[in-house]
């Protein structure tokens, strides 16, 4: 193909649209051997683009069986030392050993160096995604796999994942060549956006990050604060309305969270009008399968304190739960820079905006979009004048702080985002591009 | 039979009477230059007793030179005794054997033997033990110490195999990361004079389609649809050449 141009490529090939342009840039191989890889704090998304629109996802842990029982002694070998995805369950012993043996190899997207379980199980999930889709194409050479990370992973999660990935290449022959990219320029590839800023929140904390081709890395701010922080004051609240004895479940707090909480348009305008109309605004549910029915009555004003408390953590009504005991969001140390974990997420688009250049700015807040479970807000039906969804409370914030026409978007399928990014990656970054520690992308190559 | 043996002969009898367990010379661990002093040898329990019998001239001096000469065997027996025939008894010099803790045995001309003065027990002796002790003792010793050689060696070579194996995990980590490295290098060199001479034409920035005839996707999913980062990304590596 060499000596044609772009244009003659497209039109040669597929036509004159612009889909046969994009058709026409694709390498043929990789249209069939593009391999994604999100690694997420609870869950690892995967698969080749065949799968199309949808990754497959498993739960990001792993078992690890007592090697020492006699079944494992009688069985040897046959037995998995590490053992992931759906075959978890038919391992399980004592309740007890769970805690012990069921390893979530990472906290806050992030797997501690010499945390050699971790890694161990890391290992096994990557190579049950890889093996899982193995073709049986005799000119199958290997997947082009482009691999996620939050943009917060230290450079030997890079380094280990990269040694993972060859050692699974020497026993396999799976892998032709890998990359790894950071999460929220997935979120950008995956919905078209080559300008915008990406909050990427999940349950520990929310990333911002500014993209203008690349991820824009000194701009950067993680909050140390996500969808578990909701999940907190939610526990607070229910202890309020006579509900302690439930807050240990954490799966119960969450559901709760999930049913009742909604973010107001402006708090104190919401809590006015939830106390004066107790019955339009009122929160109660059943929990399914249960006969427990949460009736928060006359506090049900409190519902919007849940989603407020994600957005802007300093508003002044918060202050009488810190004064009882409830731990504030914790600041993060980025660098030799402290992020407050206080800081609303208005504050939080604005800073990072500022840390790029003046001639840039109005560009990025021309697309913000917003992926991660915690962005998850829905509005009951009759209460859009009160509440709003997370799209809408960041536009509105911004506005408030006098930044205007910006167009937040609220991800569509958050969670595939990222595979779908790595997807794109894979198919369209030139094969000859080898990795470059200094730039932080291209394919590393084994063989 | 000579008066010597017919002493001998009679004091075997006296023991053997008693239950005690005769002992052949052969099966006693005493330096050679002393077996020849020593006449009858018995086992009591865990004493034992030699018996050294006088039968020279019978004069005093010769009686105390017997003595002294019984004496020097306390070092490997429990107790001693002189025997000696009964009509002697009157040149016998009794301190020298309360001194040296001798005992007394006469015999009279019908092999009768009388016990005229105990033996005092010796407080120590030199161990005098059999063949079959010495050897058993022996193997044991021995196979103590290659044992314990043997689990020396073997906690050693654990040791060692586990060193070998972190160190062949730790070669096989370096030689991956030498391989990057060499391949980073090789990128580096190979594109240095690319970047001087800068002198690229639009043609080459194409990636190459691949010549492998793959079936893939008929249809682009919806994220790879018009999508401007697919341009972009296939730039990529190419800016600044």
């Amino acid at each position: 193909m060499n000596g044609k141009n772009i244009k003659d490529i497209g039109k040669c090939e597929y036509g004159s649209s612009s889909e046969v342009f994009t058709m026409g840039l694709i390498d043929a191989y990789r249209r069939k051997y593009a391999f994604g890889e999100d690694y997420g704090t609870s869950d690892y998304k995967f698969g080749p683009i065949t799968l199309g629109e949808r990754p497959e996802i498993i739960e990001n842990r792993g078992y690890m069986p007592d090697t020492s029982s006699i079944m494992y002694r009688i069985v040897g070998g046959e037995v998995k030392r590490v053992v992931v995805g759906p075959e978890i369950p038919l391992y399980l012993e004592a309740r007890e050993d769970l805690t012990e043996r069921m390893i979530y190899p990472m906290r806050n997207g992030v797997v501690d160096k010499d945390d050699k379980k971790a890694w161990d199980v890391i290992y096994e999930i990557t190579k049950y995604g890889l093996t899982r889709f193995k073709p049986r194409d005799p000119n199958f050479k290997g997947f082009y796999v482009t691999a996620a990370l939050s943009v917060i992973a230290p450079k030997y999660m890079y380094e280990k994942i990269f040694d993972i990935h060859e050692r699974i290449d020497e026993e396999t022959k799976l892998v032709k060549a890998v990359t790894i990219i950071p999460q929220p320029l997935a979120v950008a590839i995956a919905h078209k956006k080559p300008t915008c800023v990406v909050l990427e929140s999940g349950h520990g904390n929310t990333q911002i990050c500014p993209i203008s081709r690349y991820p824009i890395r000194r701009a950067i701010i993680t909050l140390n604060r996500g969808g578990g922080d909701a999940n907190v004051i939610t526990a607070e609240i229910l202890k309020d309305c006579g509900y302690g004895d439930l807050v240990h479940e954490e799966k119960l707090v969450r559901m709760v969270k999930e049913r009742i909480g909604l973010v107001p348009r402006n708090l104190d305008e919401a809590i006015k009008r939830a106390r004066n109309e107790p019955e339009r605004f009122r929160a109660a549910f059943k929990i399914p399968g249960t006969k427990i029915v949460i009736d928060l009555g006359e506090n049900s004003w409190m519902r919007f304190l849940i989603g407020e408390y994600a957005f802007n953590p300093s508003h002044e009504v918060f202050e009488s739960f810190f004064k009882r005991g409830m731990p504030r969001p914790k600041d993060v140390k980025i660098g030799d820079r402290i992020i407050s974990g206080m800081m609303d997420m208005a504050d939080a688009i604005i800073e990072a905006v500022q840390r790029c250049p003046v001639e840039l700015q109005p560009y990025l807040y021309r697309d913000i979009l917003l992926s991660g479970g915690n962005f998850a807000w829905k509005v009951p039906p009759g209460m859009e004048d009160v509440a709003v969804n997370a799209a809408e409370k960041i536009r509105l914030m911004l506005e408030e702080k006098g930044i205007e026409n910006v167009n937040v978007i609220l991800t569509k399928d958050p969670q595939y985002s990222v595979w779908r990014g790595c997807i794109v990656y894979s198919v369209a970054v030139p094969d000859d591009y080898e990795w470059n520690w200094d730039r932080m992308e291209g394919w590393m190559k084994f063989r | 039979m000579s008066l010597h043996a017919f002493l001998i002969s009679a004091l075997k009898e006296f023991f053997k009477k008693r239950g005690y367990q005769l002992i052949l010379p052969e099966e006693l661990k005493v330096p050679s230059e002393f077996l020849n002093q020593i006449d009858v040898a018995v086992r009591d329990a865990n004493n034992l007793i030699f018996v050294k019998v006088f039968s020279g001239p019978p004069s005093r001096t010769s009686f105390t030179n017997t003595a002294m000469k019984a004496s020097s065997l306390r070092a490997y027996a429990d107790k001693i005794y002189l025997a000696a025939p009964k009509e002697l008894r009157i040149m016998i010099d009794g301190n020298v054997l309360l001194e040296n803790g001798i005992g007394l045995l006469l015999v009279d001309r019908s092999g009768k033997v009388e016990e005229a003065l105990p033996p005092r027990p010796t407080t120590r002796r030199a161990p005098i033990i059999s063949v079959n002790e010495v050897a058993t003792r022996l193997v044991s010793e021995v196979r103590d110490e290659v044992l314990s050689v043997i689990d020396e060696r073997l906690s050693e070579i654990v040791r060692m195999r586990d060193a070998i194996t972190a160190l062949q995990s730790r070669v096989s980590e370096l030689e991956r990361r030498l391989a990057r490295l060499e391949r980073e290098i090789e990128r580096v060199t190979r594109e240095a004079p690319r970047l001087v001479s800068r002198g690229i034409t639009i043609e080459e920035r194409v990636a190459p389609i691949s010549e492998e005839v793959a079936e893939g996707l008929e249809e682009l999913p919806s994220y790879l649809r018009d999508n401007p980062w697919v341009e972009i990304l296939s730039r990529r590596g190419r800016e600044e050449k």
